[in-house]
């Protein structure tokens, strides 16, 4: 049979059009391995935030340059969000073999940490009204704001090496994902920017070479498994990066990280035993105790033709502390003659509470509303900071260096009578 | 298939008579040569090796097959059918003793020509150039790798040029052509990235497929996947693009 021209052009429009679109139907429908990946780290943070109740996390990530470990750390981080409770050990190992050991003990009413150092555990006691965040609330960083934004971006900027992402069937019913990335195939913007990235760091670094030529990256590798609920139990991840130092010495930089999720439900956290340890109580406001009750003095010095002169002095009562409520008082006073080099004297009192905001208000001599901060220095000094700016949005606070006032260095000295 | 033949010797001849044969090798030598430049400017200035002797073809290529190459083929693809339909010397080549269809697979079969003419000049300069500069790294795995990247890009940009020849054979005027196909251009490869789930259905996204072949662990699947989607979207442009041809009123 002989097919007519018509016939065989529609037969092969037919054909061809088939194939395509059942393809492209079936490639959009499988996803890349990148997808899964990505769904799969969606859900491993949704459910660290709640469904879990208990996880341990472990981290060990090794930094070696050229099969010499130049740093080594692992923590090992046990949640309970039942509990808000958190614990969180770290050891880390130094090209010289020194280690050192990190402890913290999160929960709602105290924290405390420990340091191989001086093996003495630091309490801090978390006040009652306080209201913030519980230590173990996990916080998915898919849900933050402008995170769908943010992975648009990566997305676009993946491209096409989401398909060097490869889902094979795990052992246990889960999935494994493994990738890897040759030289050849990180593309040479990705690789120019981190190069970049990895030398300027490199720079600051005292332990590491100093790379200097020929940086790039080596080989990218990594490997994740879901089990069969559906997280990420264990994240490996590798880079290399490869340059010349000065006297063009080849050095292969290896980063390699692991992550485990472990325990998950049967977490346990003790709480460590305090009675016959070496513990020192720290207060919550930067060590702004009742010991700093006195008087400060500070002197208005100028420098008049030629010599130091002091015209005066600036005097601050701190008068009470009661936990984390502050009140007292701030004077100055300018010795007779000098008036007209000072005019503007401050003098108001002060009271506030430290677990609400760092600073107080006060009213200067020009009947402005000003902001200030107190802040504990060195053995009887205090800074006390006045002018300063207070962004509420930010709840940040910095100084005003335009409008500082006159003379002023800000540093007290207690007054022993 | 004499008369196929005579044809296509015909395009051939009338295709490396056009100026755009030169327009399009002194890009290609530009744009090896600005590629080059830069990296040896980073190399020197930052200490950066962004590209070994055996990628820097790699990295021109991926820039070229989304400018130059696609570029030319538009126009060539025009060239051939809006330009000589313009010209009133489309009526010569049909009528010599040759079916309609000889005359359009002679097309083309020329476009795909012109295209691997452009690749394989590309690649050839950027060895050339890969190996002046940065003789130090090269393998011999490295140039199979670029001589199967150059190869395999050619079959998503001759499908991209499928359809610049389904668009020449319907709309008459050349111009209308070539700010179409940049608008499907620019157009694929923005709605590539925005649902980039489907961006399969997008031939731009697989421009640079060659990824696929050269990574360290393949991807047979996807890379199958890929073939299947190529070879049916060929397939139907190639069709329509024919029917077109053939309907057309000289």
């Amino acid at each position: 049979m002989k097919l007519s021209k018509k016939s065989l052009t529609v037969l092969s429009f037919t054909v061809g059009a088939c194939l395509f679109v059942s393809t492209a139907f079936a490639d959009a429908l499988l996803g890349s391995g990148y997808d899964g990946l990505k769904s799969s780290a969606k859900n491993t943070a949704a459910l660290m935030e709640k469904d879990l109740h208990s996880f341990t996390a472990e981290m060990l990530y090794t930094l070696k340059d050229n099969d010499q470990t130049l740093l080594q750390s692992s923590s090992i981080n046990k949640t309970d969000t039942d509990n808000h409770v958190t614990e969180e050990t770290e050891v880390t190992t130094n090209a010289k073999g020194e280690t050192n050991t990190g402890y913290s003990y999160y929960d709602t009413k105290q924290t405390i940490t420990r340091n191989s150092s001086d093996n003495t555990y630091y309490v801090m006691e978390r006040p009652a009204d306080v209201n913030r965040k519980g230590p173990s609330e996990f916080s998915n960083p898919f849900k933050e704001k402008g995170a769908a934004e943010v992975e648009k971006i990566v997305d676009a900027v993946v491209g096409s090496l989401k398909d060097s992402v490869q889902v094979e069937e795990g052992t246990d019913g889960g999935k494994v994902f493994t990738g890897s990335l040759s030289e050849a195939q990180v593309p040479a913007l990705v690789n120019a920017v981190t190069s970049f990235g990895i030398k300027r760091m490199l720079g600051r670094e005292r332990d590491l070479p100093d790379i200097e030529s020929d940086i790039f990256v080596k080989k990218v590798v990594g490997q994740a498994i879901e089990n069969k609920a559906g997280y990420l139990e264990n994240v490996t991840g590798e880079v290399t990066l490869s340059g010349k130092d000065k006297n063009g010495v080849q050095h292969d930089l290896n980063l390699n990280v692991i992550v485990k999720l472990t325990a998950i439900g049967s977490t346990k956290i003790i709480k460590p035993d305090l009675t016959n340890a070496k513990v020192e109580k720290v207060n919550q406001f930067g060590g702004f105790s009742s010991k700093y009750v006195g008087t400060y003095e500070n002197d208005i010095v100028m420098d008049k033709d030629g010599k130091f002169v002091k015209i005066g002095e600036r005097k601050v009562v701190i008068a009470s502390i009661e936990g984390s409520k502050v009140t007292g008082t701030y004077t100055e006073t300018v010795n007779p003659g000098f008036e007209s080099d000072y005019p503007n004297k401050d003098a108001f009192s002060f009271a506030y509470n430290l677990a609400e905001s760092p600073t107080f208000t006060y009213t200067d001599a020009k009947g402005e509303q000003k902001y200030g901060m107190i802040h504990p220095g060195a053995a009887g000094k205090i800074y006390f900071d006045m002018n300063v700016q207070v962004s509420v949005s930010e709840r940040s606070v910095f100084k005003s260096s335009s409008s500082i006032k006159p003379f002023f260095d800000g540093e007290f000295s207690r007054v022993f009578e | 298939m004499a008369g196929f033949k005579a044809a296509f010797m015909n395009e051939a001849v009338k295709l490396l008579k056009k100026k755009k044969i030169m327009a399009a090798a002194i890009l290609s030598i530009l744009a090896v040569m600005i590629g080059q430049i830069a990296v040896t400017t980073i190399k020197h200035g930052l200490g950066l090796r962004i590209v070994g002797s055996a990628q820097f073809p790699i990295a021109v290529l991926t820039f070229v097959a989304y400018t130059i190459l696609p570029l030319f083929a538009v126009f060539v693809a025009i060239d051939m059918f809006n330009g000589e339909s313009a010209s009133n010397t489309m009526k010569i080549t049909l009528l010599r003793p040759v079916s309609r269809f000889g005359v359009f697979s002679a097309k083309v079969l020329n476009l795909a020509l012109f295209i691997v003419g452009n690749l394989l000049f590309i690649m050839v300069l950027s060895l050339l150039a890969g190996f002046i500069f940065n003789p130090s790294s090269a393998s011999l795995v490295g140039i199979l790798k670029v001589i199967v990247s150059y190869g395999l890009t050619f079959f998503p940009v001759f499908v991209f040029a499928l359809i610049v020849v389904l668009l020449s054979n319907v709309i008459q005027g050349g111009l209308a052509v070539f700010f179409l196909s940049i608008l499907v251009y620019i157009g694929f490869n923005f709605l590539g990235i925005v649902f980039s789930s489907y961006s399969s259905f997008f031939i731009t996204s697989m421009f640079d497929w060659y990824t696929l072949w050269i990574s360290e662990s393949i991807n047979v699947f996807k890379i199958c996947r890929q073939i299947l989607i190529m070879s049916g979207c060929g397939i139907m442009l190639f069709t329509t693009g024919y029917y077109f041809f053939d309907k057309k009123d000289i």
